[in-house]
């Protein structure tokens, strides 16, 4: 039985995938309850907008330097604010860093909606929208887009994973 | 892919279940975390010396009230102790799981003890079950071997001074006896060869003689024939409900990359320990899991396990010859019911192969291990931040444990030692203890409040997601759990096949 034909498992599975790929499996993952993200979950930037478009020695050098120490972006921490609302921030430098850029967590279209539209970030932060669906148990792949009028245009593709 | 049913782990839970499901048609994939072990070639061998029996070692897993770390890992590795508060557990991993380095007896419970299960599990219901695992593991007692062991000898004259001959028993065990000193080939149940055994014993360190009936060489082979695809070195981190089934994600130790499987049913016979670990995980971790029952992780017991070293016996047989743990004294209560057994379990002497200057220090040294009906609802398993934690104290039945360290005593009395070491364990407290018999935290029900299965191992609230191994029992049996397992599984899989 081929055991390899099946959903993601693991960010190495995305990685250097096209988008339409990573579309796919994010069209196939499934809705996280709202309040399934809690903690801290490791992150890898699996493709950013363009590297489509990039040769392919460049995109897997870009795609190498994501999984190093040169990209600071550690991953997301998820739980509640003081009114228990669901809230989350961004993980920077290590997994014990500082917590940086912070968004809402809400519902989304079949998705765990992070909207960094909240008042302590940087005015061109608050544009950011992301979607977060699971793959996995413990594997969630998002998509962040940036809000330009009344459209979200995707920008790049992470995963979180707290296996 | 979809596949009909996901096994994880391969022990007498694990195996007996895959096996039986693909004979019956479904498509099964069996996850082992662990590898293949034994004397071929293409498998690893089972480790010879203190440096191999070291180098055997998975993982050694502090989970202590302020620490949680792997000390060793291995995937590949045979052993794994799990250092609790109060409460040492060893465990093995690999293709047959606890059936590698257990002691072979194949015990059947007086009837009585399913009294603690659900209602459809008494009344000698069981007995067809265990007479399937009978015919295809084919234990049978040391009495029926052409030569007894001397250590018998010895340990029936202990009995004799003990005056407790009319308790000694010599259970079934799952090792092919013939001539000790001409060993030969024969074929088992399941149509593969196996030596008789030369008495070596070396059980505990694994079986280089394929005279140990482990379920690498009955339910496996029979569960690979039927078409089951076996997976080594796959540990599973975690379990989720979809809408065709189950998703099964776990780790591949070789490619070193998580892989996911979905099923329309999974079976977690993963041991007691790693079954708690995926539901616990599943639940509280990945929070994949809703709805289970509250008395997941309660119930958990070490089976009443205690275990003890005898310095400088001059009774007891000087020698490891024979079947590790072939004989025992029994104890029963004043209802005429099970209680405490107590027995010598051969330690592997050639197997270790000590130092001349050590083994000579040594003779004399031997180990009892007592087993007993430790009182329902003896521990909990919890999650803690990234691994099980195991709550367990002696004191929740302290009547039986003073009993057994009684035993221990008038045993080496009678024995003659000159030193006893009893409770042997890692933990500080004197209220800790050792086991190699995890049971319970996932018990057998009527209902959601009293179990967490069912008495055909569906789990409640969670359908299509099954339980097969020691965490389905309901309290302790105080005597070696492996048949009972295996008839259990044996049960859940006919049943699985009936729909």
């Amino acid at each position: 039985m081929a055991l390899e034909t099946a959903a993601p498992a693991d960010s190495a599975d995305l990685r250097n995938a096209d988008w339409v790929t990573i579309e796919a499996a994010f069209e196939g993952g499934a809705e996280p309850d709202l309040t399934e993200l809690d903690g801290a979950y490791r992150g890898r930037l699996v493709s950013v907008w363009g590297l489509d478009m990039v040769p392919t020695p460049l995109r897997w050098l870009i795609d190498v330097v994501f999984g190093t120490p040169l990209m600071p972006w550690r991953g997301k921490r998820f739980g509640r604010n003081a009114s228990g609302d669901r809230t989350g921030s961004n993980i920077w430098l290590t997994m014990r860093g500082p917590d940086i850029v912070s968004f809402d967590v809400g519902d989304g279209e079949r998705s765990l909606r992070l909207d960094y539209d909240v008042a302590r970030n940087p005015a061109p932060l608050r544009v950011i929208r992301g979607d977060v669906r699971r793959l996995a148990p413990g594997l969630y792949l998002g998509r962040m887009a940036a809000r330009l009028g009344d459209r979200d245009t995707p920008v790049l593709w992470f995963t979180l994973d707290n296996a | 892919m979809l596949t009909d049913a996901v096994v994880v782990g391969s022990g007498f839970g694990g195996a007996v279940t895959a096996c039986r499901l693909a004979e019956g048609g479904m498509r099964v994939v069996l996850l082992e975390r662990g590898t293949w072990w034994g004397p071929e070639s293409d498998r690893r061998a089972f480790p010879r010396g203190l440096g191999g029996v070291a180098r055997a070692v998975r993982n050694v897993r502090l989970a202590r009230a302020n620490v949680h770390r792997n000390l060793v890992r291995d995937p590949t590795g045979l052993y794994e102790l799990h250092l609790h508060d109060q409460l040492d557990i060893l465990t093995a991993s690999g293709v047959g799981g606890g059936s590698l380095i257990y002691t072979n007896v194949q015990e059947e419970p007086d009837a009585e003890f399913f009294e603690c299960f659900p209602p459809e599990l008494r009344g000698g219901e069981m007995r067809p079950w265990f007479d399937r695992v009978r015919a295809m593991q084919r234990p049978e007692s040391i009495e029926k071997a052409a030569v007894l062991p001397p250590k018998n000898e010895a340990f029936r004259r202990l009995a004799k001074v003990m005056d407790r001959a009319d308790r000694l028993e010599h259970p079934d065990i799952a090792v092919v006896l013939g001539d000790p000193d001409h060993p030969e080939t024969v074929v088992n149940a399941a149509g593969e060869e196996q030596r008789t055994c030369n008495y070596c014993g070396n059980c505990v360190l694994g079986c280089m003689e394929t005279a140990k009936t482990t379920l690498d060489r009955t339910y496996i082979p029979a569960a690979l024939r039927a078409g089951t695809d076996v997976r080594i070195l796959a540990e599973v981190e975690g379990i989720c409900p979809t809408r065709e089934g189950w998703q099964v994600r776990w780790f591949d130790h070789a490619a070193k990359r998580h892989r996911v499987v979905t099923a329309a049913r999974v079976v977690l016979a993963a041991g007691t320990l790693g079954t708690l670990r995926i539901l616990l995980k599943s639940r509280d971790r990945f929070r994949t899991l809703h709805g289970l029952s509250p008395r997941l992780g309660l119930g958990f017991t070490g089976n009443g396990d205690q275990g003890a070293i005898l310095l400088g016996s001059s009774l007891l047989f000087a020698g490891e010859a024979g079947p590790t743990f072939n004989a025992f004294m029994r104890s029963r209560d004043s209802a005429d019911e099970h209680r405490f057994l107590i027995g010598e379990a051969g330690i592997p002497w050639t197997g270790l192969g000590l130092p001349t200057l050590a083994a000579r220090r040594l003779v004399g040294t031997h180990m009892l291990l007592c087993m007993g009906r430790e009182r329902p609802d003896a521990g909990r398993v919890t999650w803690r931040t990234d691994g099980i934690a195991v709550d367990w104290d002696s004191r929740h039945d302290a009547a039986l444990f003073d009993a057994l360290d009684s035993e221990i005593a008038a045993t080496a009395d009678a024995a003659g030692a000159t030193q006893v070491i009893s409770r042997i364990t890692s933990a500080a407290s004197p209220h800790g203890n050792f086991t190699v018999h995890p049971l319970g935290g996932c018990g057998m029900g009527e209902t959601a409040e009293t179990g967490v299965t069912d008495h055909c191992g569906r789990v409640f609230g969670a359908e299509g997601l099954y339980v097969a191994d020691g965490s389905l029992y309901p309290q302790a049996s105080g005597l070696p759990p492996s048949m009972t397992i295996a008839a259990l599984a044996e049960r859940i899989a006919d049943l699985m096949l009936e729909g």
